[in-house]
């Protein structure tokens, strides 16, 4: 579960990350005509959505209309044992930033 | 003991937090020119006959704390006996003290019982027996007369402490302790009429004010000497109520924090004290921090304003709340007793109870403990639940039923699911607790904790509790969503929260032995002597009788 979050959190991040570039950097405003970019960049925002994360429909609507109830009270469990887990690292991550920026400040 | 006839006294209990009981005893027989010494209490009777064969003492005397340990002294004095012992068995404590006449009759080995403050009575006890006069008209005393107990009036209480001698602490060896740690005692009795507490009506019975103050220049004095003589580093003090009550309490307490420093203790020495939320100000914290204070136990019992309306706690929850946030910016350590179920609870009290312990530490700055309210003797709750006719079990381990027949089915699914979290002293509420305390300990010779650390065991905490208040907010919706007779704790949804609770705190301990490997060794803090237990483990201070106590596995 944690594995699986993490990786989804990454694919998330990569996605952010070339959309940026896309934006303002790498694919930004070369030759051509500029009302054209937009349509070129969400096709390719799109290609690359689908190579990064394949369309997966509505998952969660479609996974708790048809999870049992023991099932669904299984994954409560596990989400919030790795809601839990990620406040706390959340807040841990909080505090160590503001020590690191503390003392790069002193 | 003592080779000459000078009448010896062999005093028998728990040694845990110094037991400071039985060395004020010792220290007023001592005094009063009579031998004795201190032995720990253990279950098996051997060692402690073999004691008694060896020095022959003229009175065994036993410190029963705990209401549920009294058939097993019962039965390390039927050992005696049958050994041939022919001293005088007395045994005190606060509950001996309430049902003197339970406790012999049960206890047929034993020939009295010291009721209430002991050190005066002890004395006299031992003066009468020492000249072969009758004992038995001492004031405090219980006995046996035939098939009858006699309960003698008591004596008036002791106005002014600073009479009693130093308790004795010869037999201590703090230096070789990790954390030497010495309980010290700054007041006795407290004000407050909680129903679940007997502190009042023990203090009450023999008259007098309800809380006496040493004076700080002697609480002080004795802080010293424990330091520099004894080499003591970690004072817990060990009043029922430190800040009980008002300005009076307040100047006090700040008088000792200015003796402290001005007897050269600031820095060498930390502190600990128990108090109530709506007794921590900041002016006063502040000060007392400044001499050392670095831990603060407060007894919060309930997060619901309904809830300590029961308790007959006259406060509101919110002043927990502050206390907790003051408490945070002093940079203290607290820990807190919760009882999270008491006789009058409802599903929706316990419900915000829960609430109440994720707005309080949900962010891991302590550990979440929580347990029921037992009706302990001598308590308004026993008689009040004596008076409704709801009082079960027996008298040496009280029990009751709720209101509600499902917070029962709730309550037995909480023991099997956080015994081991809760009540032991490898859960992992006493691990935690142990390391956020050590976390904020500020001591010269102490390797303190980085901020890294620090941030590590509070981020370990938060998560700890954070699962067990899920559980708990999950078995409460699925028991008021069931019929009762449908609650099964042991299976279905309730064993798969049992089962994750498990798994999770399966997962921090491992984490904890990762946590920072090499530099933060919780283990050996742990192994290394009892300070850990010191502070107080609940398996140190059970508030159940072990056939309450589930099977776990």
């Amino acid at each position: 579960m944690a594995g699986s979050l993490e990786s989804r959190l990454g694919n998330i991040e990569e996605l952010c990350i070339i959309i940026i570039i896309i934006i303002f950097g790498g694919g930004g405003r070369g030759p051509g005509p500029i009302g054209d970019s937009v349509t070129t960049d969400t096709a390719r925002v799109e290609a690359l959505m689908r190579l990064v994360r394949p369309p997966r429909g509505d998952p969660f609507a479609s996974d708790v209309t048809r999870m049992p109830l023991e099932a669904i009270e299984a994954r409560l469990l596990e989400v919030n044992a790795e809601l839990t887990r990620m406040r706390s690292h959340e807040a841990e991550l909080n505090t160590r930033l503001k020590e690191l920026r503390g003392s790069k400040t002193k | 003991m003592s080779a000459d006839s000078t009448p010896s006294v062999l005093l028998i209990g728990y040694q845990d937090q110094d037991n400071l009981g039985l060395r004020y005893l010792l220290s007023s027989v001592l005094q009063a020119g009579f031998a004795g010494r201190i032995e720990t209490y253990t279950a098996d009777p051997e060692p402690i006959v073999a004691l008694a064969e060896r020095l022959k003492p003229d009175v065994i005397g036993f410190s029963l704390i705990f209401q549920y340990m009294s058939p097993a002294f019962g039965r390390v004095i039927e050992a005696l006996r049958v050994a041939g012992c022919r001293s005088h068995i007395t045994i005190g404590g606060h509950y001996p003290s309430f049902d003197a006449e339970e406790v012999l009759q049960r206890i047929p080995g034993a020939d009295s019982i010291v009721r209430f403050e002991g050190e005066r009575t002890l004395v006299e006890l031992m003066q009468k027996l020492g000249r072969r006069e009758d004992w038995r008209p001492i004031a405090g005393i219980a006995h046996r007369q035939g098939e009858e107990v006699v309960v003698n009036p008591l004596r008036p209480v002791l106005d002014d402490l600073d009479l009693l001698p130093f308790p004795d602490r010869s037999d201590i060896d703090y230096r070789s302790q990790e954390l030497p740690m010495a309980s010290v005692l700054g007041s006795r009795g407290c004000p407050w009429d909680c129903s679940f507490c007997s502190i009042r009506p023990f203090y009450e019975a023999q008259g007098g004010k309800l809380r006496r103050l040493r004076s700080p220049a002697a609480v002080v004095e004795e802080m010293r000497q424990l330091h520099f003589e004894q080499g003591a580093e970690m004072f817990l003090f060990q009043d029922d109520d430190f800040m009980a009550t008002g300005r009076r309490a307040r100047r006090w307490a700040e008088d000792i924090a200015s003796r402290i420093i001005a007897a050269g203790l600031k820095g060498r020495i930390a502190f600990k004290i128990s108090c109530r939320s709506d007794e921590v100000h900041y002016d006063t914290m502040a000060r007392l921090a400044e001499a050392g204070l670095t831990h603060v136990y407060m007894g919060v019992e309930n997060g619901d304003d309904q809830g300590l309306a029961n308790m007959n706690k006259r406060m509101k929850a919110s002043a927990h709340l502050e206390a907790g946030e003051t408490l945070r910016s002093l940079d203290m350590s607290f820990d807190f007793g919760f009882m999270l179920l008491e006789p009058y609870s409802t599903i929706e009290i316990v419900r915000n109870n829960v609430a109440f312990l994720d707005s309080y530490v949900g962010d891991g700055w302590t550990v979440a403990g929580f347990c029921r309210t037992l009706p302990y003797a001598g308590t308004p709750l026993k008689t009040q639940l004596e008076a409704e006719g709801r009082m079960l079990g027996t008298p040496f381990e009280p029990d009751y039923n709720f209101l509600d027949p499902k917070l029962d089915r709730f309550y037995d699914w909480m023991l099997l699911t956080f015994y081991e979290r809760n009540f032991t002293n490898s859960g992992l509420n006493e691990v935690l607790r142990r390391l956020n305390f050590d976390a904020r300990l500020k001591l010269p010779n102490r390797r303190k904790f980085q901020p890294s650390e620090r941030a590590k065991v509070q981020r370990i905490t938060a998560e700890c509790n954070g699962h067990a208040l899920y559980c708990l907010r999950s078995a409460l919706d699925y028991i008021e969503a069931t019929p009762v007779d449908a609650i099964d704790i042991r299976g279905g949804y309730l064993a798969k929260l049992t089962a994750h609770e498990k798994m999770q705190e399966r997962r921090l301990i491992t984490e904890l032995d990762t946590v920072n490997a090499g530099r933060f060794e919780w283990r050996q803090f742990l192994e290394s002597d009892q300070e850990f237990r010191s502070l107080g483990g609940f398996a140190n201070a059970w508030t159940l009788a072990p056939q309450d106590l589930p099977v776990v596995g």
